[in-house]
């Protein structure tokens, strides 16, 4: 009888075709890794031992946050695809839910044991011996890890900061206490985030998972009354090695659930040791409608910098990446990168025209007064300015004379920024986007309709954005009395709606395959959650796989 | 049987909204009942011919506009099916009502447009505000409107129900910009 696992595994790492051959090759049974759009694992055994092998599979297959879903299915035969080795590549994970197994077992010798090694994560090491040192670097005497990690809980909850040498760097860890500076968290126990933050549940099970990744979470009201942190939202991430997860087991007898940590606080005690092991990616993410948006990460594979780097503009590489990612050569893709870093671009690739295409560009203008010139050619928008110069004229007369010079990049940012101006949000342009930050502070669910043109042309391509027509219906609906905050959540509404509608303009000369994003400013969490509401289920939305967002 | 009511105008252009306006009144203050039909609600707003995909869904389409007519004066309101309309009705007043005419002229052309009716009314025209407040002549031309939509919903088998009777077009004209329209397309 041949079983067959199938796994929807959005990554282009090894780790679990790595611990399907592992967890496959322990139960001596025949079987075959194969990858297509799927990983699949065909294995080949009598009733009895399938059902052993698939309990040891679920127990042993650590979570991830590349995993999307799994079925299994009886098979006539084993797959004719060519099976998937696996080289000997370096796995360089933190601990699995075999390494708990042999730590927590009190009757092993490697009971407490922050260094074990594992035949199911492959990790292995020869560090046998941790330090512990006081602030004169004398060395601290304890008779076991237990001992010893049950010494550095109580320091800690007596409010001892602790360097400690973890995979990922060299870290201070204190308990969590009030503060007034920005801090990062260490999360010691999942099952009590929610006492700190608000955290849904892929969140929390991304938090667990073999990555280990940060993600940054809004600190819960009740626990804002507390005055214990002087900030909206934190960088969290869990435990992600032995040593702090022994740590962690000790510290819930002080009803410690975080620590916060950094890597240049003074400390009174260090815990170390002597070797250098392959430093741990600890990588950054954020999770919008149950896709993963990898803000950080070194954990890529390299070949990935390569491809970037062909290109001059960060749009194009970012959406070569991507392609290559998911070796869409073959299909019609709309990228959008958007971001508050570089120059935005909308661009096609399909293989019938065999390379990219500019559809949009973005050019900024050389100042505001510049806007106004334009919009005084038209009939209707020179009486709309002039209403608008008698109404707000201080606005106006700031906006005209504002210096715009600091903004560099041709972005949708840049002209938010612009607007943020114009409209009075500010009067000058500011490091923040106060556009942007009105919009996600709105209460409300929709704004008004903010014309986002494109020139008439019968070209698909090199279309002109109308930066004038995006001002303009913003004034108009200043005038007609719309509050800032509403406005400019019809801003940036307004872009998601663009988006859909080029999508549908661009799809209906070319049939695209999917819809990819790119840029920074679409991990933004409002923006996505709009883009994602307006674009029909029609298409399918891609991001990066592995690497970042924005480079 | 699928049923649009399609409201079409630039509320920054007072009377012009009106179309707009009065789908978020309706949508407001009624529930519609049906055993073999729906009633889904939009404010098109100015996006004419980008309207298209959603217009060929349906079986049958109300469309709320401002027109022109000959002889005609501001609340002056016309009901009529758009393959026979009356000699004097022009639909030439604004951009927007240009572009509401190609569009559905354009669905024609193709043979997709379904059964369409259309509310028209005459706005008085007053340039240059931009401004969410209607004349007391479209405001006065309300009570017809609704009349004649819930008219012809019953004709078609529809039970409209009154949730909320408090609801005036003066104060949906206020706040139809930023307000979700709930019996929204659910096809």
């Amino acid at each position: 009888m041949i079983l067959k696992f199938k796994f929807d595994y959005n990554s282009n790492n090894n780790t679990l075709i790595y611990f399907l051959h592992t967890i496959a090759k322990q139960s001596n049974l025949e079987y075959k890794v194969t990858k297509s759009n799927f990983i699949n694992l065909f294995i080949n055994g009598n009733e009895d031992e399938l059902t052993k092998f698939s309990t040891t599979l679920s127990s042993s297959l650590p979570m991830s946050i590349f995993f999307k879903d799994s079925t299994a299915e009886v098979v006539s035969q084993m797959s004719d695809e060519q099976s998937i080795g696996f080289d000997n590549e370096k796995i360089n994970l933190p601990f699995c839910s075999s390494c708990l197994e042999k730590v927590e077992d009190n009757t092993s010798k490697n009971f407490y044991n922050p260094f074990v090694s594992c035949d199911i994560c492959g990790t292995t090491c020869d560090v046998n011996e941790l330090s512990f040192l006081d602030f004169d670097k004398q060395q601290i005497h304890y008779e076991n890890y237990e001992e010893l990690f049950k010494k550095i809980a109580f320091l800690l909850n007596d409010e001892k900061s602790i360097k400690i040498k973890t995979r990922s760097g060299s870290f201070v860890f204190k308990k969590l206490m009030k503060t007034e500076e920005n801090v990062k968290l260490l999360c010691t126990n999942l099952a009590n985030i929610s006492k700190v933050f608000i955290a849904n549940k892929a969140e929390v099970v991304a938090l667990a998972s073999i990555e280990k990744p940060i993600i940054n979470l809004r600190v819960n009201e009740v626990f804002k009354l507390t005055n214990t942190l002087n900030q909206e939202y934190a960088n969290v991430r869990f435990v992600n090695d032995l040593i702090l997860y022994l740590l962690a087991k000790e510290l819930k007898n002080y009803d410690i659930d975080f620590l916060i940590y950094d890597e240049t606080s003074k400390f009174d005690y260090e815990l170390t040791y002597e070797k250098q092991l392959e430093a741990l990616d600890i990588m950054k993410i954020k999770i919008i409608d149950d896709k993963n948006i990898i803000l950080e990460s070194n954990s890529y594979n390299k070949v990935l910098d390569d491809i970037y780097s062909k290109f001059k503009e960060p749009s194009k590489s970012h959406f070569m990446v991507l392609l290559h990612e998911y070796n869409f050569y073959n299909k019609s893709i709309l990228n959008f990168y958007s971001s508050t870093k570089e120059d935005d671009n909308i661009t096609l690739y399909s293989k019938d025209i065999e390379g990219l295409l500019d559809i949009v560009s973005y050019k900024l203008p050389n100042s505001i007064e510049e806007i106004f010139e334009t919009l005084k050619k038209d009939e209707t928008a020179s009486k709309l300015l002039e209403n608008y110069k008698n109404k707000y004229s201080d606005i106006y007369e700031n906006a005209k004379n504002c210096d715009i010079s600091s903004l560099k990049t041709n972005s949708i940012y840049s002209y938010w920024k612009i607007i943020s101006v114009i409209l009075g949000f500010t009067s000058k342009i500011e490091e923040d986007n106060v556009l942007l930050n009105n919009a996600t502070a709105c209460v409300l669910d929709k704004g008004p309709r903010i014309d986002y043109k494109l020139k008439e042309s019968d070209k698909i391509f090199n279309k002109e954005f109308l930066l004038h027509k995006l001002i303009q219906s913003g004034m108009s609906f200043k005038l007609a009395g719309v509050d800032d905050k509403t406005l400019s959540l019809g801003y940036v509404e307004s872009f998601a709606h663009y988006i859909s509608t080029l999508i549908d303009d661009i799809h209906s000369e070319v049939k695209l395959d999917g819809i990819s994003f790119t840029g920074n400013l679409f991990s933004n969490e409002l923006i996505s959650k709009l883009v994602h509401k307006s674009i029909t289920k029609n298409f399918k939305i891609y991001y990066n796989k592995d690497f970042v967002i924005q480079k | 049987m699928n049923i649009l009511i399609l409201g079409i105008g630039n509320i920054l252009f007072q009377d012009e909204g009106m179309g707009a306006h009065f789908v978020h009144y309706l949508d407001e203050k009624y529930e519609f009942e049906s055993e073999h039909s729906s009633v889904s609600i939009v404010d098109g707003g100015t996006l004419a011919h980008r309207l298209i995909p959603l217009i060929v869904k349906f079986d049958h389409v109300l469309v709320i506009d401002c027109i022109d007519a000959n002889d005609s004066k501001p609340g002056d309101i016309y009901f009529f099916d758009f393959e026979n309309a009356p000699k004097e009705i022009d639909w030439q007043g604004s951009a927007h009502e240009i572009e509401m005419l190609q569009t559905l002229n354009m669905i024609q052309m193709n043979g997709d447009l379904p059964k369409t009716q259309v509310l028209g009314i005459i706005p008085k025209r007053v340039a240059d505000d931009t401004t969410f407040e209607l004349s007391d002549e479209v405001i006065n031309a309300t009570s017809t409107m609704e009349k004649t939509v819930i008219e012809h919903l019953k004709s078609l088998e529809i039970t409209p129900k009154i949730k909320k009777d408090d609801i005036t077009i003066t104060h949906i004209s206020q706040v139809s910009y930023k307000r979700e329209i709930i019996n929204d397309p659910k096809i």
